[in-house]
C-alpha cells in the first residue's frame, strides 16, 4: 500500500474531490501539500493509500479540476506518475 | 415589541442559527489555514456552504459562490468588475445605494430606466429601449422600499441577446423568491445573508461566473508564494480569515429556508401584506403602495397626509412597533415613486411574523393617524 497524492489547486476542490470519491467508498483525505510539489507554496492535496487507480478515473470523469498525481518511493521521494504508469 | 424591520435584517433567526454560531465560535478556527481538526471542521462548513448556496440560486459550481461581508460589499465586488469610469450603465429606478454610490465613485454614466412602480411591462420596454445604449445593466430583483418584483427574467434574456453582462442586485429577493442563476446568465447576484437567507449580519454572498476581480488583496492560505491572488475561485476573491460563526450561521439559516420553502415563505409574506391592505386601505390619511400583491413581495411602505415618515416610524417605534422610515437608503426609488425627500413608512415581515403581530401593527397605526 503506497501513498498516492492528488495535488489540488485550492482547498475547496480537494474537499470537494474527497466528497466525490467518498461517495464511491474510496477513503482518502485532505493533507498540505508537500512545498516541493506545487512549487507555489501553501497548497492542498488529496492523500490515499488504497484504491489509487479507481480514484483517478472518478476524479477524471468528474468536473473537479485536480492536479498532477505523485506516489511515494521506498525512498521517501515523491515520483510524479504520468505516461509510464496508466491512470 | 413587533419586529417589521425584516427588510433590513430579519429578526428573530432560527434556533438553528444561534445554535450554529454558538458551535463554530467553541470549534473552529480558520479554515484554509492547516488540515487540523478546529481548520478543517471550519473548511468543512465553509464547502457546505458554497454547497447549500449552489443548490438554492441553481449555481453550477459551488466555487462560484464566494462568501463577502454583505450585499454592499458583493455589488462592489461586481460592479468593480465589470465597470470603468466610461462606462455606459442602465439601471432601474428602483436601486439602492449600494448599486448607485459605487457607479458615481467610478465616474460612470448611468441612466435611470423604468420609474413607474409596479408595472413590469413599462420596466422591460423602459430596459429594452435603452438598451443599446448600454455596456452594463445592474438591476435589482425587489425594490427594498416597495417590494415591487421586477421582471429580471425578462430583463436577463434581453441582455443575453444583446450580450450585455447583468448584475443582480437579489438583496430583498434571495430566500423568497426563486433564482436561477444559471438559467438567467447573469454575470452576478449579489445578497446579503442576514436578510431573507436568515443568517447574521456581516454575511454575505455573491455568485459569479468567472470574470471576477479581486477587490481586498492578501492571504488566502493558498499559492503563497505569489503576489498575485490565485486565479482561481474562490480563493481570487477571498482575501484574508473569513466570517466563520456567520458562515455557519448562514448555512443554517440557509437550510431553514429551503425547510420552509420559498413559494411558502413569498406565500405567507403575500398574505401578511394583504391583511394589512384590507384593514389599511379605506383610511383616507394613508397612501399605500401596492398593486395587490401582483408585482409585490410582503413589503408594504405607506405615506400619512401631515406626518412625515420619520415621526409616524418613531410613534410606531413607541408603541413597539419596529418599522423603518424615510429613504431607506434609496433616493432613486423614491423619486420614482415622488415619495422623495420624505419618504415613506415601510412595514416588511419575516417567515416568522404572525397574522396577530400584523393585525396589532395595523391598529397601533390607526391609532396614531386618528
Amino acid at each position: 500500500m503506497s501513498q498516492h497524492l492528488i495535488l489540488c489547486r485550492s482547498l475547496t476542490t480537494a474537499q470537494r474531490a474527497q466528497r466525490l470519491l467518498e461517495r464511491s467508498g474510496i477513503v482518502s483525505s485532505v493533507v498540505k501539500a508537500p512545498q516541493e510539489l506545487t512549487g507555489a507554496g501553501c497548497g492542498y492535496s488529496l492523500s490515499l493509500y488504497r484504491h489509487f487507480e479507481e480514484a483517478d478515473a472518478i476524479l477524471q470523469r468528474s468536473n473537479i479540476a485536480t492536479g498532477k498525481r505523485f506516489v511515494l518511493m521506498e525512498d521517501g521521494r515523491f515520483r510524479e506518475l504520468n505516461h509510464d504508469i496508466p491512470r | 415589541m413587533i419586529y417589521l424591520d425584516n427588510a433590513a435584517t430579519t429578526l428573530p433567526k432560527p434556533p438553528s442559527v444561534t445554535a450554529a454560531v454558538n458551535r463554530a465560535l467553541l470549534t473552529m478556527s480558520s479554515p484554509g489555514r492547516g488540515v487540523y481538526a478546529p481548520a478543517m471542521r471550519a473548511s468543512n462548513v465553509l464547502l457546505d456552504c458554497r454547497i447549500a448556496a449552489a443548490e438554492l440560486f441553481h449555481v453550477p459550481e459551488p466555487e462560484q459562490v464566494i462568501f463577502t461581508f454583505n450585499a454592499t460589499h458583493a455589488l462592489n465586488l461586481a460592479i468593480r468588475t465589470l465597470a470603468a469610469p466610461d462606462s455606459h450603465v442602465l439601471i432601474s429606478g428602483f436601486e439602492h445605494n449600494a448599486v448607485t454610490r459605487p457607479l458615481h465613485a467610478l465616474g460612470c454614466e448611468v441612466r435611470v430606466v423604468g420609474r413607474r412602480i409596479f408595472d413590469p411591462v413599462d420596466t422591460l420596454a423602459a430596459f429594452r429601449e435603452a438598451i443599446d445604449w448600454a455596456n452594463l445593466v445592474v438591476c435589482t430583483h425587489v425594490s427594498n422600499v416597495f417590494g415591487y418584483i421586477l421582471p429580471i427574467d425578462e430583463i436577463a434574456h434581453l441582455c443575453g441577446q444583446k450580450n450585455i453582462p447583468l448584475i443582480l442586485d437579489c438583496s430583498q429577493s434571495a430566500g423568497m423568491l426563486d433564482l436561477d442563476f444559471a438559467s438567467l446568465g447573469a454575470e452576478f447576484a449579489a445578497m446579503p445573508g442576514h436578510k431573507g437567507l436568515l443568517g447574521p449580519q456581516g454575511t454575505g454572498l455573491l455568485l459569479c461566473k468567472d470574470s471576477a476581480m479581486p477587490l481586498l488583496y492578501g492571504g488566502t492560505g493558498s499559492d503563497s508564494l505569489s503576489q498575485e491572488m490565485p486565479p482561481y475561485l474562490p480563493d481570487r476573491l477571498e482575501a484574508g480569515t473569513h466570517n466563520m460563526p456567520g458562515i455557519a450561521g448562514l448555512l443554517a439559516g440557509i437550510r431553514a429556508v429551503q425547510s420552509h420553502g420559498t413559494n411558502r415563505i413569498l406565500a405567507h409574506e403575500k398574505q401578511l401584506l394583504s391583511i394589512m391592505l384590507d384593514r389599511l386601505n379605506t383610511v383616507p390619511m394613508l397612501e399605500l403602495f401596492s398593486d395587490g400583491g401582483r408585482n409585490q413581495s410582503g413589503v408594504l411602505s405607506l405615506c400619512c397626509r401631515g406626518l412625515d415618515s420619520e415621526t409616524l416610524a418613531a410613534a410606531l417605534g413607541e408603541q413597539g412597533i419596529c418599522v423603518r422610515g424615510g429613504l431607506h437608503c434609496a433616493p432613486c426609488a423614491h423619486e420614482s415613486a415622488e415619495t422623495a425627500p420624505d419618504g415613506t413608512v415601510r412595514f416588511s415581515p419575516s417567515p416568522f411574523t404572525t397574522e396577530e403581530q400584523i393585525i396589532a401593527a395595523c391598529d397601533a397605526l390607526l391609532r396614531i393617524v386618528s
